[in-house]
């Protein structure tokens, strides 16, 4: 893991201090509100529907257990007693008081940690693959590049004032799982015929009230230019982006209006300015960063683990829980567990202090002191041996976080919604409860197997409804909350923006739209169909058929 | 003309609170002045808009309500979620320490 240097430690103490200045200077009256709101929002700090919330960096999604102890011990000493894991790899406090917020973040920076880059129209805390490191289908870690970017980034004094928030994502491995193609720059780490490794650019990706799929600008850079050209597609954007239309100053609108090849145009024009300059990565200062994220000392072990294979063939429920919550991992004998934050009737992504302190000692004694947060808000621990998985699975059990159902029905993302954010036109929560309590049998959702629905609050979508397999948009219809489906997005390589079906449903409603579509889906699927395959075949029609018959 | 009333958040805290009668602020809904025309809200914000310079209170705005039996309630989800608190968990409301939450009481059904 990366580890602070003293420039790092010594700035974001600075900042703490700074920033306790700040709000003493509020309280005292020195600030108006009007003054401090934009230092608040450099720090993290919102003001929501009910309280402040702060927002804390958890960069590249990858957290040791004495950063996660932090955590619940913060949420236990100064807020409520849980914390929300965002789509940003983020964690949310819901509750903290103004005059206690120098104190947190005190204790956050005594474990690394802060919450800088975490709001405001500054390049965004980077977000990576919650597999990166143990992903069998890795070509290279991406966290280091993350990394060296967020060391770009930070603080970048051309880029603190951009026309509007940017987010870069980046993947290692060719199956997707960091959304690269819905980002403002999305970076897929790929080898080229000569075999030397880089990255496909891609550009103006992104959700909000108008989604698009981003456009491939350079399909293979190579990695000493990594932050030269980053720069050069920043400078074009901070130039011609809009400023005078907040719906419109995001870079996929830039692109959209430039098109595609005259972006890409600029960009390489600005590139030949400052490539090969200051910017430039020598490859010792690649391997500096990369010596942080080397690999754990793994055992040498067998594939096979027969215990634990017994263990499997014996206990049908332990069964169920690998199917759907272990994955592959690089070394033989290792697997990745992701440790779901979507029980039954349960608030998606939220964890209770206790909770995050289980994981924390988890992970400490059988994932060589690793976590990540996927963007799928779930947990991971990376790297736990096949023998150790039974013992992994039963102390999750034990403390509520055994659910297996990752990548199923019940695996939804959903926005904190109205009932926490400000801006949000209706509730993402409770509905999101109610789905997992309608699909409650497990059975059925092993049968139906791979189903992404993701539920958010406002246009804005921060629960990705548009690459839901199912997606569904709240809206406010005079007062009174209303849903709207999509059906068919998708966010990995496959990426699709789903489209919608009809009118809208009534909160009440909602639930049983949702399972007609699932029901339709099952009877028309043919063998190993996915819900997006059966989509294509047929189209809308049968599901729109069902589940308008009735009204 | 509608009935309105005034709701801010605590400045040091953040707590929701609401206007009252007697000009100092609650965390209870129905304590709230009410003002049903333009005049008297815009003296309640006016009064709202002295106390952010005092710095108790920051944010400020009117929102609708209507009185069914002696109690206040707001018109909007928004402002009905705002005042009540999330409707996600019953163990979330309390200020409390959760710890004890384990059960997850869904209140949404």
């Amino acid at each position: 893991m990366y580890r602070y240097d003293e420039f790092d430690l010594a700035f974001v103490q600075q900042r703490v201090k700074q920033f306790r200045g700040q709000v003493e200077r509020r309280l005292a009256g020195e600030l108006s509100e009007d003054e401090f709101k934009p230092l608040r929002l450099m720090n993290g700090l919102y003001l929501q529907l009910h309280a402040y919330m702060l927002r804390v960096a958890v960069p590249y999604g990858t957290l040791s257990s004495h950063q996660m102890r932090k955590l619940a011990s913060i949420a236990r000493d100064y807020d409520r007693g849980y914390g929300h894991f965002t789509t940003r790899q983020n964690i949310q406090y819901n509750w903290p008081q103004l005059h206690d917020v120098p104190d947190i973040l005190d204790e956050l920076s005594s474990v690394e940690m802060h919450a800088i880059q975490t709001s405001g129209n500054c390049i965004r805390n980077v977000t990576a693959d919650h597999f990166a490191g143990a992903a069998g289908d890795e070509i290279e870690d991406p966290r280091i590049y993350a990394e060296i970017i967020r060391q770009w980034s930070s603080l970048h004094p051309e880029f603190s004032f951009l026309p509007r928030k940017f987010k870069i994502a980046i993947t290692g491995a060719p199956n997707d799982r960091a959304a690269v193609r819905f980002h403002d720059i999305g970076l897929q780490i790929r080898r080229n015929e000569a075999g030397e490794v880089g990255f496909e650019v891609i550009v103006g990706g992104g959700l909000g009230r108008t989604p698009v799929i981003g456009t491939t600008i350079r399909k293979f850079l190579p990695k000493q230019h990594l932050l030269s050209y980053l720069e050069a597609i920043l400078r074009v954007y901070n130039q011609l982006g809009r400023r005078d239309n907040l719906f419109k100053a995001r870079i996929k609108i830039l692109v959209k209006q430039t098109g595609a090849e005259a972006f890409k145009d600029l960009v390489e024009d600005e590139w030949l300015h400052i490539k090969d300059g200051a910017l430039t990565l020598p490859s010792e200062e690649i391997a500096h960063i990369e010596a942080y994220f080397a690999p754990p000392a793994f055992e040498t072990l067998e594939a096979n683990q027969p215990a634990f294979e017994a263990r499997r063939f014996e206990d049908q429920e332990f069964a169920r829980w690998v199917r759907s919550n272990v994955t592959p991992h690089k070394a033989p004998g290792y697997a990745c567990v992701t440790i779901s934050l979507k029980p039954e009737g349960g608030a998606p992504g939220d964890a209770r202090a206790a909770q995050m302190e289980v994981v924390a000692d988890l992970a400490e004694r059988l994932s060589f002191d690793e976590i990540r947060v996927s963007h799928e808000q779930n947990l991971v621990l990376p790297h736990v041996r096949l023998s150790d998985l039974a013992e992994v699975w039963e102390t999750l059990e034990a403390d509520g976080l055994g659910t297996p159902n990752v990548g199923l029905v019940s695996d939804i993302i959903a926005c904190p919604g109205l009932d926490y954010c400000n801006l949000a036109n209706a509730r993402s929560i409770p509905v999101a409860q109610r789905l997992t309590q309608r699909f409650s049998d497990l059975k059925r959702q092993h049968e139906i197997g791979d189903l992404k629905i993701k539920i958010s609050g406002c246009i804005n979508a921060c629960g990705h409804h548009h690459v839901g397999h199912i997606g569904i948009l709240g809206v406010d219809k005079k007062g009174e909350e209303f849903y709207q489906i999509t059906l068919g997005g998708s966010a990995d390589e496959n990426a699709a923006v789903g489209k919608i079906i009809g009118p809208a449903f009534s909160y009440d409603d909602v639930v049983d739209a949702v399972d007609s579509i699932v029901t339709t889906y099952l009877e028309l699927r043919r063998d190993g169909e996915r819900f997006n395959d059966t989509l294509a075949r047929l189209g809308q029609a049968p599901f729109k058929e069902k589940l308008y018959a009735a009204a | 003309m509608s009935l309105k009333v005034i709701t801010a958040n605590r400045l040091r805290e953040g707590d929701v609170v609401y206007l009252t009668d007697s000009g100092r602020w609650s965390t209870h809904l129905n304590e709230s002045r009410t003002g049903s025309n333009e005049s008297v809200i815009e003296e309640m914000l006016a009064q709202a808009g002295a106390d952010v310079a005092a710095r108790r209170i920051v944010a400020p705005y009117a929102f609708e309500v209507v009185e069914v039996d002696g109690i206040l309630q707001p018109l909007s989800a928004r402002e009905m979620i705002r005042a009540a608190g999330p409707t996600v968990r019953a163990d979330y409301r309390d200020t409390a320490s959760q710890e004890s939450g384990l059960k997850q009481t869904s209140q949404a059904a």
